[in-house]
């Protein structure tokens, strides 16, 4: 019983998943070869020329793998359904599918959008033990969402994905505490985290080929084959692995300084020293797509006195123009010592994610018409910035004087 | 300068111009109340942060004419701690201000009154009179919506607009409207809820300050008037027109093109829904605890139920929120329906906003869609609308 309780740990795969919702909504799909892939949203004619993203167990069958390019899965299974990806629809699922594990837990850890942790730890008082906990997930998500999912249950994260793993598909699989060198021990060594194709090779050629030889490898043996990662794989080899189950942190602010090299009494300067500082603060809410109504100004004296001035806006933004425009507007509020500046530094916080919810206008002033065509400048922009890099565009004002 | 007055009414009068002073004005001598003495046994006092600007006459016995300005902190303290009775006050030629009571002497350091502004000399276009208790109920119900920044745009005041025999009122914030429509205007002195002098259209935008230091001055009174006189620029209120002893605040006008609110205005719905007021407002206020924190997001459903009663219209309005941090909140409110079935998110202080203005037993909140405006007005007075527009939630 003992052993049983310290099972909190559960992992859970939907199967095939993007495969499984198309064959959800398509009986025409059900038990055939049907491969998710392409280009999102190029359709069809577009496939030829993307790799596969999920495809079902009955396409697994030909030896067809996700990453595998389109052309070559046609090759493989030429009688194969192939049908473009609908990512929001997929999202939508996953968070339904994220929904029904929370409400048993608070400590999830997302992998992907079909795949998780659970600690479960504690909770065996209101919902039982993690396996009835698992077998109620995984009846929910069937019943709620019409998708299989594989549960694997163990003392730890790694554990649990292996046992994951050994059950798919449709699993539900337990590794026992006692039961672990018997489960583990026989598996090829890529089922550590960590071991990659090159590893594998590598350890391979000094025939080592099963779990348990890593486990029972001595340390410096294996650390001459390994290197640094030598103690973490062995350590996994024996089924021990401390890693929690750490639910993704929400940032509280998004911030970025600069200290000078020499202390700045030009005004012209430090404007355009908050220029930068908008755009990098900007780019890095809009990558991780949050939006902040408070905006603060740091600045520092050359004698060390800090203030900070914010402003609060009325709708969240991530725009580097509306940060700049705040920030600008807080340094004039700042009466400027005698000395200089050494830092300025502007953060973002009140934060929230994405576009999801917004206060309506009644009335659409020019500046709201100026906004909407602000935001999609911005998006253009970043769009160069990530296929030609961060300098590939940027403002006539930060370009360095040209030399006569 | 040298005067002897009553206690009751120097405090009395220091409370109403005190509230022309803004603590945000940086220069000291503002900070106080000039006190001018001529020889007709009245006080006159004054006090302004030059945006708006409040004067009123007491009586007094006058020694010596001439002026001074007396910082209001330290006069409205100290007056309101003197038991009743007379007080004389005294001003030195170095402006500084000795205050007798009984055996009590007090020295307050002051200001030369020439420094001082005068109350403006409004160039009058047109006056109208209004009655107070009137006035100051569409200052209560429209003020609220404007918006809170600073930056002096029209939003951040409240319109007037006078035509022919009404005046309408509006205010936003741009994501409400507060409309009020006053009727009644006819030329018999006395019987009427405004008076006015000409014909003309009248547009013009009264800051936020001026109307609520105004609010606060008005009378609950069913028969006293207040008059307003227009300028080009500015704005004068005149309380109690008719008395001696009136109370005047003038104020700039903020100037801009206020936009075309009836524009905005919708008047056909797919779903009206009439709900008890009390009710409606107490049910929100105790699910406002559950909001979240950046918008005060609140769910509101009217769905007809299939299995319904034998009164048609008979529903109920559910409102859910939730806040991560607290946890999750339904209410239930009996309502009447007519129409679709409607979900729509609103952000709470909104709603909250306007039902306590409101003071009819029954509401109306009338519909579209989830993203287009709500209207709510009071059941049965067709005079007062008010429009919010909802949050998206995706």
């Amino acid at each position: 019983m003992d052993n049983i309780n310290r099972l909190s740990i559960i992992h859970l795969d939907l199967d095939a998943f993007f495969a499984s919702v198309e064959q959800r909504d398509n009986p025409a799909y059900r038990d055939k070869p049907l491969i998710v892939g392409g280009i999102s949203g190029g359709g069809v004619s577009n496939l030829n020329r993307g790799v596969v993203c999920t495809a079902s167990y009955e396409a697994r069958k030909y030896g067809i793998r996700a990453g595998m390019p389109i052309w070559e899965a046609r090759q493989k299974c030429p009688r194969g359904i192939f049908v473009p990806t609908q990512m929001n629809k997929y999202l939508k699922e996953s968070r339904k599918f994220f929904q029904v594990c929370s409400t048993y837990t608070p400590l999830i850890e997302p992998l992907s959008v079909d795949e998780l942790f659970l600690d479960v730890s504690g909770c065996e008082s209101l919902f039982g033990s993690s396996e009835i906990i698992g077998r109620k997930i995984k009846e929910r998500v069937y019943q709620e969402l019409g998708l299989k999912v594989s549960v694997g249950i163990a003392e730890n994260k790694f554990l649990a994905k292996i046992a994951t793993n050994l059950g798919k598909p449709d699993g539900f699989y337990i590794i026992p505490s006692k039961d672990i060198q018997k489960i583990l021990y026989p598996l090829p060594i890529s089922a550590l985290w960590g071991i990659g194709k090159k590893t594998e090779e590598l350890l391979n050629k000094s025939g080592i080929y099963r779990v348990e030889q890593l486990a029972r490898m001595p340390d410096s043996i294996l650390e001459n084959l390994l290197g640094k990662n030598a103690k973490k794989i062995k350590l996994l080899a024996q089924g021990i692995d401390e890693n929690p189950v750490t639910p993704p942190s929400t940032a509280k602010s998004i911030g970025k300084e600069t200290t000078f090299s020499t202390n700045i009494t030009e005004k012209e300067i430090l404007v355009k020293e908050l220029l930068k500082l908008s755009q990098q603060v900007g780019y890095v809410a809009r990558r991780k797509s949050y939006k902040g109504r408070t905006i603060t100004l740091k600045i520092r004296f050359q004698n060390f006195t800090t203030f900070n001035r914010s402003k609060t806006l009325e709708n969240p933004t991530n725009l580097d123009d509306i940060i700049f425009k705040t920030v600008v507007e807080l340094l004039g509020k700042v009466r400027c010592k005698k000395g200089g500046v050494r830092l300025l530094g502007i953060k973002l916080s009140n934060l929230a994610s994405g576009n999801e919810r917004k206060q309506l206008k009644l009335l659409r002033e020019e500046e709201d018409k100026k906004g909407d065509k602000l935001e999609q400048l911005t998006q253009s922009l970043d769009k160069i910035r990530e296929k030609f890099g961060t300098k590939a565009v940027t403002r006539a004002s930060l370009l360095s004087n040209p030399k006569r | 300068m040298k005067f002897i007055c009553s206690q009751e009414s120097l405090l009395h009068g220091i409370q109403i111009v005190q509230k022309g002073i803004s603590t945000k004005i940086g220069l000291p001598i503002y900070n106080g109340i000039l006190f001018e003495v001529s020889n007709d046994n009245k006080i006159h006092l004054f006090a302004t942060d030059l945006e708006i600007g409040i004067d009123y006459y007491i009586p007094a016995q006058v020694i010596e004419s001439g002026s001074v300005v007396i910082p209001n902190k330290i006069i409205g303290e100290l007056i309101r701690k003197f038991p009743e009775g007379n007080i004389e006050i005294e001003s030195l030629e170095n402006n500084n201000i000795i205050i007798r009571e009984n055996n009590a002497t007090y020295k307050i350091l002051g200001f030369s009154g020439e420094e001082f502004s005068n109350f403006p000399e409004i160039k009058i276009k047109s006056k109208i009179k209004i009655k107070q208790k009137i006035f100051k109920e569409t200052i209560y119900q429209t003020i609220f919506a404007t918006s809170k920044d600073e930056s002096g745009s029209f939003l951040s005041g409240v319109l007037f607009k006078i035509i022919n025999n009404k005046i309408e009122v509006v205010a936003t914030d741009s994501h409400r409207l507060s409309y009020k429509n006053i009727q009644g205007i006819k030329p018999v002195p006395g019987e009427t809820n405004i008076e006015k002098n000409s014909t003309d259209e009248i547009e013009i935008i009264i800051p936020y300050r001026a109307l609520s230091e105004l609010y606060k001055l008005l009378s609950d009174d069913e028969d006293v008037f207040t008059e307003i006189r227009v300028g080009e620029r500015q704005i004068m209120f005149i309380l109690y027109p008719d008395g001696r002893n009136n109370i005047r605040l003038y104020s700039r006008l903020i100037e801009g093109q206020f936009p075309n609110y009836h524009q905005i205005i919708p008047n056909s719905f797919k779903t009206e829904i009439k709900v008890n007021n009390d009710d409606f407002r107490d049910k929100m206020e105790r699910i406002s605890l559950f909001v979240r924190e950046d918008l005060n997001i609140v769910k509101m459903e009217a769905i007809n139920k299939k299995e319904n009663s034998k009164i048609k219209e008979r529903c109920e309005i559910i409102l859910k929120a939730e806040s991560p941090s607290i946890g999750e909140a339904l209410e239930r409110i009996p309502c009447f329906k007519k129409g679709e079935d409607i979900i729509i998110t609103f952000n709470s202080k909104y709603i909250l906003d306007v039902i306590r203005v409101i003071k009819a037993d029954n509401i109306l909140i009338k519909l579209n869609d989830p993203l287009s405006p709500a209207i709510i007005t009071p059941d049965k007075d067709k005079s007062y609308i008010h429009i919010i527009m909802p949050v998206r939630t995706d």
